[in-house]
């Protein structure tokens, strides 16, 4: 579950996020959907203690951002179009290393051994990930994100300059990882990926939430996300 | 936790060849290279032209003082304008004997030169053939050739074996040292910090369940090892380098030559690792502030010149006399302290003080590295 509660972030003079409200249940994916400079990334450097708030605050999984950073942390997994892993060790190294992070302990190699499984890492384990296809190392930031199975898994534009197998296998993959019941932030400015993979989505222009609501509500008013989110900015 | 977070800084940066060659190879091969192969050189350069007859032009020189030239390995050549020869280099020195009047010409510019050399040894020549002039005016007189010499005089040299070992190289090594132990830890501090900003692999790590703490505590062992590294395969290179040297039998009175006892290495180990920590916290706290690997370079390549400063110091320190507080002084306080165990003066007082110091201001850089690592405006500036 993530309870998001005024969030607001300046930097200086710049208002990044204002006023931010917003929920995501368990089973359910988030679309937060918005052109760049919208506020999206800075929302989701947030809500993963990354950055610290201006105002307001926010619940991922019952840990509070402000007061329990560490254990907000522990109950995400996020990936982002700019994150990357150390390219000179092999996959199951930056795993193992994560899962150290992670205090995984005993579970290790279960974990890694799932996530390998889950985004069809098997064969690569033990190669450098600077070896690896630019579709498969997001692959390895993914496996890194969920190793500990997080309660909210955070994307932010987590698709972008993967090929279009890679990116059909992310879909299928945070498709699959809500239907485990999982809650999933998506956020993205390609309005047909959220219109695929979310079950409700918030629309953000210039730092503000202009609308939240089931896709499939938008998507009956205005035929699809794309559309709806242009008639609520003009 | 934290060793985790050094192990993987440790394995990315053993796997990078240049690393490697950097951190490791480099100070155990260039070490001793740079500290005794200069020197060992212009011995055998300078042995070489000792041992070789130069050419001198001359003009006016009497008959008794050509043999003595002779003598000094010298062969005379006599030519119509000795000054203008050796100024057109045809010689490298020349004589110039008009009555009573004696004139030696060289190029002296350059201290270490055959010039030099030659005239060196037509200085010699001259003395000599002076002390016989002057035996055969006292023989002349009845006088005992004894007046010549009122007194015996006698140079003895009082420094300690370890100082005569060490000969020149008890600054060098110090100075070496220190830069070797910051190029060790340069590669690890940048990549591990500005780097992984520019990569985008910190991102990953920030978001992680560890405080930024334990991040930059883990950034700080990693490169305080691989200074470590460094400092152990410099000095084991100029150990190395020092026992062939000995057992060669090579001339080590002109380059020195490293041995120490086993307290003095002890002590040298403690001063370089204790500089290790300082200049690893240095490196962590400056390339963490730099957008781009590039940019934390240009921020620490100056640090090496900083220790340029008091090492030349160092070298006039036969004729300073260092106070207690010096010891307090970061980088001088170590290049006195190295030199002093090179030289077997190693004090525990002044040693401590010279850690102490080192590691609380290592603390002072660790923490505001520590600081940097809280502030997003830092951590997110690329």
């Amino acid at each position: 579950m993530i309870e998001v509660l005024h969030l607001g972030k300046r930097y200086r003079k710049v208002e990044a996020v204002s006023d931010l409200c917003f929920q995501v249940a368990p089973g359910q994916s988030y679309g937060l959907l918005g052109p760049n400079g919208a506020g999206k990334t800075s929302t989701l450097r947030m809500l993963s203690t990354l950055v610290r708030p201006s105002s307001g605050t926010a619940k991922v999984a019952g840990a509070d951002l402000l007061l329990e950073p560490l254990q907000v942390r522990a109950n995400i997994g996020i990936v982002s179009s700019g994150m990357r892993v150390a390219d000179r060790l092999s996959v199951r190294e930056t795993l193992e290393f994560f899962a150290a992070l992670y205090r995984l302990g005993p579970r290790t190699k279960p974990r890694l051994d799932w996530a390998a499984s889950w985004l069809g890492l098997g064969e690569v384990m033990d190669r450098p990930v600077r070896e690896l296809s630019t579709g498969m190392r997001q692959k390895v930031v993914i496996a890194r994100a969920i190793l500990h199975e997080p309660a909210a898994l955070l994307l932010d534009e987590a698709s972008s300059g993967l090929d279009v197998l890679a990116r059909r296998a992310l879909l299928d993959f945070v498709t699959a990882y809500r239907e485990a019941g999982h809650t999933v932030l998506y956020s993205t400015h390609a309005m047909e990926e959220a219109q695929e993979v979310c079950t409700a989505a918030g629309f953000l222009h210039q730092g503000r939430l202009i609308w939240q609501g089931p896709v499939q509500e938008a998507v009956a008013a205005f035929g699809s996300l794309e559309r709806a989110f242009l008639e609520r900015v003009r | 936790m934290i060793w985790a977070l050094a192990k993987r800084d440790l394995l990315s940066a053993l796997r990078e060849r240049r690393t490697l060659v950097l951190t490791l190879l480099l100070p155990l091969l260039l070490i001793p290279v740079l500290a005794y192969a200069p020197a060992l050189l212009l011995g055998s350069t300078v042995s070489g032209g000792l041992r070789a007859a130069q050419p001198v032009a001359i003009q006016g020189a009497p008959k008794g003082l050509r043999k003595l030239l002779l003598a000094e390995r010298l062969r005379p050549v006599n030519t119509p304008d000795p000054a203008q020869a050796v100024r057109e280099r045809r010689f490298p020195a020349g004589l110039l004997v008009s009555g009573r009047s004696v004139t030696i010409l060289g190029r002296l510019a350059n201290e270490v030169s055959l010039s030099s050399l030659a005239v060196q040894k037509l200085r010699s020549a001259l003395r000599a053939y002076r002390r016989e002039l002057l035996r055969s005016a006292l023989r002349q007189r009845g006088l005992p050739a004894g007046l010549l010499h009122p007194f015996a005089l006698r140079v003895v040299d009082l420094s300690s074996p370890a100082a005569r070992r060490a000969g020149p190289l008890a600054f060098l090594i110090p100075y070496f040292l220190l830069v070797f132990v910051q190029l060790g830890g340069m590669g690890v501090a940048i990549d591990g910090t500005a780097g992984e900003k520019e990569r985008g692999t910190l991102e990953a790590l920030l978001a992680a369940p560890v405080r930024r703490s334990q991040i930059a505590l883990g950034k700080f062992t990693a490169t305080w090892v691989m200074s470590a590294l460094a400092t152990l395969t410099g000095l084991l290179g100029l150990l190395l380098g020092g026992a062939l040297l000995g057992l060669a039998g090579s001339a080590t009175q002109l380059t020195g030559r490293l041995s120490l006892s086993l307290s003095s290495l002890l002590g040298l180990l403690v001063t370089a690792l204790s500089f290790a920590a300082l200049s690893s916290a240095v490196q962590v706290a400056l390339a963490l502030r730099s957008r781009s690997y590039k940019e934390a370079q240009s921020a620490l390549a100056p640090l090496q010149l900083i220790t340029l400063l008091p090492a030349l110091l160092l070298e006039l320190a036969g004729f300073l006399h260092p106070a207690a507080w010096w010891s307090a002084l970061p980088v001088l306080n170590t290049l006195l302290s190295l030199e002093r165990l090179i030289l077997g003066r190693g004090q525990l007082g002044p040693l401590l003080l010279t850690w102490s110091t080192t590691l609380a201001y290592g603390a002072l850089a660790l923490r505001s590295a520590l600081r940097s690592f809280q502030r997003e405006e830092v951590l997110f500036r690329n």
